[in-house]
């Protein structure tokens, strides 16, 4: 088969490259706090200071406030101590990956994968319609909104908080 | 298909037994690590994508089937991931980890590593802008070295549709490499 002349060069800059120790330590406890591995310069550490600084009072203005786990029990307990609200995940629902939470606000996001695909749910005072894609009820005062990337994960995503 | 040994690891993962994911996570980590950071071009987050794509494989590993193949499984959970990542407009940028390595550096070869370092920088922001479809086409073909077919059934389209991203990627990528063609000979 013709070979272009930069194929061999894509596949020498673009080979596959070692996974940094800490990747193991990230997925065995996903809250571990991300260290960079890259060697910066003096300035360059200086940089990224002063940028996470101003980050951290950008996040801490807006009112965000993240967690990442995949712990049902966790994640319910962070937005009961957060948001108040006692959203009634279930410990393994199948199907259903759990990543973490988001508050911001005074709207709360649950991420979740389902089949690798990522999907949300969302508890607040606001009313989005239904689709598809999209379901919404209310509870308790409150507005859920479930969004899949597909109809079927929709279903799927159901077993956060009931049985089959 | 699965051997017998992946098929004993698989099902020990199923059962959760952590070990056993111990074993799993050694035996594909740079493979999904290295798919993160050829599509983003960034490190940090290459390992927010890898990271990510392992907890997926974690949680839907109990409803994995034998009869499938494992890889394309798994392949499938980290283009997914990178897809996801860009599309909730995370940070990705061409990778400058060895320019400032390069640049830091106090040695004889900080020329020649300088020079290195600009190709890596150079390839890696041209594919960088590459469109997401393209740009996945291009990294399974030359990070993971997939036939058409593979790839096909991992992006879910047809080995056409993957050969037609590729062919459009090749004559982007020919056109603006094209100041490397010298400097790299016959490499």
């Amino acid at each position: 088969m013709h070979r272009e002349w930069f194929e061999p060069v894509l596949a020498h800059q673009l080979d596959r490259v070692a996974a940094p120790e800490e990747l193991w330590e990230r997925v065995r406890n996903p809250r571990v706090v991300r260290k960079t591995g890259v060697h910066t310069s003096v300035n360059a550490a200086r940089v990224g200071a002063c940028a996470t600084v101003v980050l951290v009072a950008i996040w801490l203005f807006v009112g965000h406030r993240g967690f990442r786990s995949g712990d049902a029990g966790e994640i319910r307990g962070w937005v009961k101590a957060q948001a108040g609200i006692d959203v009634p995940l279930r410990a393994r629902p199948a199907g259903v990956q759990l990543m973490g939470a988001n508050f911001a606000k005074g709207s709360v996001e649950i991420a979740y994968s389902v089949g690798g695909r990522d999907g949300r749910l969302r508890v607040d005072g606001r009313h989005a319609g239904s689709s598809a894609r999209v379901f919404t009820w209310s509870m308790d005062g409150h507005t859920y909104t479930l969004e899949c990337a597909t109809p079927e994960d929709l279903k799927i995503a159901c077993n956060l908080c009931h049985i089959g | 298909m699965l051997d017998s040994n992946d098929r004993e690891v698989i099902e020990a993962c199923q059962r959760g037994d952590s070990d056993a994911f111990r074993v799993l996570f050694e035996a594909h980590k740079d493979r999904v690590y290295s798919i993160a950071l050829r599509y983003s071009g960034d490190p940090a987050a290459a390992m927010d994508i890898a990271q990510e794509s392992f907890l997926k494989v974690l949680g839907a590993i109990p409803e994995f089937r034998a009869e499938a193949g494992f890889e394309s499984w798994l392949y499938r959970i980290v283009v997914n991931t990178c897809l996801d990542y860009q599309r909730r407009g995370r940070r990705m940028m061409p990778c400058l980890g060895e320019l400032i390595e390069a640049v830091s550096a106090h040695s004889e070869t900080v020329l020649h590593r300088l020079m290195r370092a600009e190709v890596q920088d150079d390839v890696q922001r041209i594919v960088a802008r590459l469109s997401p479809e393209q740009r996945m086409v291009v990294v399974l073909r030359y990070t993971e070295g997939l036939a058409y077919d593979e790839i096909a059934r991992i992006l879910g389209c047809s080995a056409g549709t993957v050969a037609s991203r590729l062919n459009r990627a090749h004559k982007i990528l020919e056109r603006r490499l094209s100041h490397l063609r010298g400097a790299v000979g016959n490499a």
